[in-house]
């Protein structure tokens, strides 16, 4: 699990409240700067050129760095200095909790340690649950592709906080958005969302504020998914898999798809956002 | 450039999203959408009604696809202009489409400056061919 959680973990744990968790939080927002930001102010990118790599950015699984050398605006030797200067200066949400006086380093170190063991843990049981599929290729291939479009596409800063198979521990959200798969291999993928998520999706899909959920905003889920999967279908193929895929649907439960042996829970969290992607092949 | 200049489009695309920031993407460029669809059956029908210069063409859609879309219109007009947009850009896809006529294939989600260099060239008769 990623240290992107430890506000999550001390607020489980009681340590700090909701408010003093935003407070630290929006005060690494204002200190950190992005890559592009240091580098606008180094003057090695113009804002056109850090424009154009964010949009880029949403298309691809590549990083900031990647494409700027990709398109000739910066040098392998620049990025790595510009990560240099954003690492050094990084101010944690760990030296935020402290500077606020929330937690003392004490405290904190105790968490961190307990925050380690737990992480090891989830990041053991999740390769058990993938190493033990009959198709495991197929199953990294649909949670890669999923996490990335839903950190790129829609804007989350989402993490698989944990993978499991259990047909009675689904806790579906209310917003299901399933399509269809066949081929080589054929299944089901859903994509089981609350409706502030489903906002959040609409919201960057259209590149407007969605306030409800409307049949525009149902249409922009369902692209969403259709890129899921087509993205999917591509990586795939690049295996020597090949699938087609259906057209996507929207349901407000989650159908008797479940109920197959080759079924895949991924759980992926934020400090804002909980998306359940739920893959079941048949 | 007037409108009356401009290059007309027929977008064709089962999501209303999608038409949303196509028509976004386009706006102030020298291309105009002059007619949409959100089927391959009626892409067909409007393809006769507007004569437009590029089709821009999703893959999945109800009943009729992309690609039959495409062959039927290729069909009747073998100048046309098409250039696929979908997610569905496995190798096959993209080789399928471009040996049954399209002129280029824009893979979901692209960059919009991608797109519309790809609209130029193609409008200009330069192929690139990915």
């Amino acid at each position: 699990m990623s240290i992107k959680f430890l506000g999550q973990f001390l607020l489980e744990r009681g340590k700090i409240i909701r408010e003093e968790l935003l407070e630290a939080l929006n005060l690494t927002k204002s200190t950190n700067l992005s890559i592009g930001q240091i580098a606008l102010e180094s003057e090695d990118l113009t804002r056109e050129q850090i424009d154009s790599i964010c949009i880029c950015q949403k298309s691809t699984d590549k990083l900031f760095g990647e494409i700027a050398v990709e398109k000739k605006y910066l040098t392998q030797e620049q990025v790595d200095e510009l990560l240099m200067i954003q690492k050094n200066e990084r101010f944690s949400l760990r030296d935020a909790l402290i500077q606020k006086g929330y937690l003392t380093m004490q405290e904190l170190q105790e968490e961190m340690k307990y925050i380690q063991e737990r992480s090891e843990a989830i990041e053991a049981k999740n390769l058990e649950v993938i190493q033990a599929s009959k198709h495991p290729d197929v199953e990294q291939a649909f949670i890669d592709v999923a996490l990335k479009m839903l950190r790129r596409v829609a804007q989350m800063d989402l993490a698989c906080y944990e993978l499991h198979r259990d047909k009675n521990k689904q806790n579906a959200e209310f917003w299901n958005i399933n399509q269809a798969f066949y081929g080589d291999i054929s299944g089901i993928f859903t994509l089981s969302i609350s409706e502030k998520t489903f906002l959040k999706i609409a919201s960057e899909m259209i590149q407007e504020q969605q306030r409800k959920i409307d049949d525009l905003s149902k249409d922009a889920g369902k692209e969403f998914v259709n890129m899921v999967l087509g993205n999917v279908a591509v990586r795939l193929s690049e295996k020597g898999t090949k699938i087609s895929i259906k057209l996507p649907e929207i349901s407000t439960k989650l159908n008797d798809v479940i109920d197959t042996d080759e079924l895949l829970v991924a759980r992926f969290v934020s400090s804002e956002y909980e998306v359940r992607c739920i893959l079941c092949l048949h | 450039m007037d409108n009356t200049s401009k290059f007309k489009v027929l977008a064709v695309d089962d999501s209303l999203v999608t038409l949303k920031i196509l028509k976004k993407i386009i706006k102030d460029s020298e291309f105009e959408i002059v007619a949409e669809s959100t089927s391959g059956e009626d892409a067909l029908i409007k393809y006769d009604e507007v004569q437009p210069d590029l089709v821009l063409l999703d893959i999945i859609m109800p009943e009729m696809d992309g690609i039959e879309a495409l062959e039927k219109i290729i069909a009747k007009d073998p100048s046309a202009k098409i250039v696929m947009v979908s997610s569905m850009g496995t190798k096959e896809k993209v080789m399928e489409s471009l040996e049954k006529g399209a002129k280029n294939f824009v893979m979901k989600p692209y960059e919009k400056s991608t797109l519309l260099e790809v609209m130029k060239k193609v409008c200009s008769n330069e192929i690139a061919e990915s």
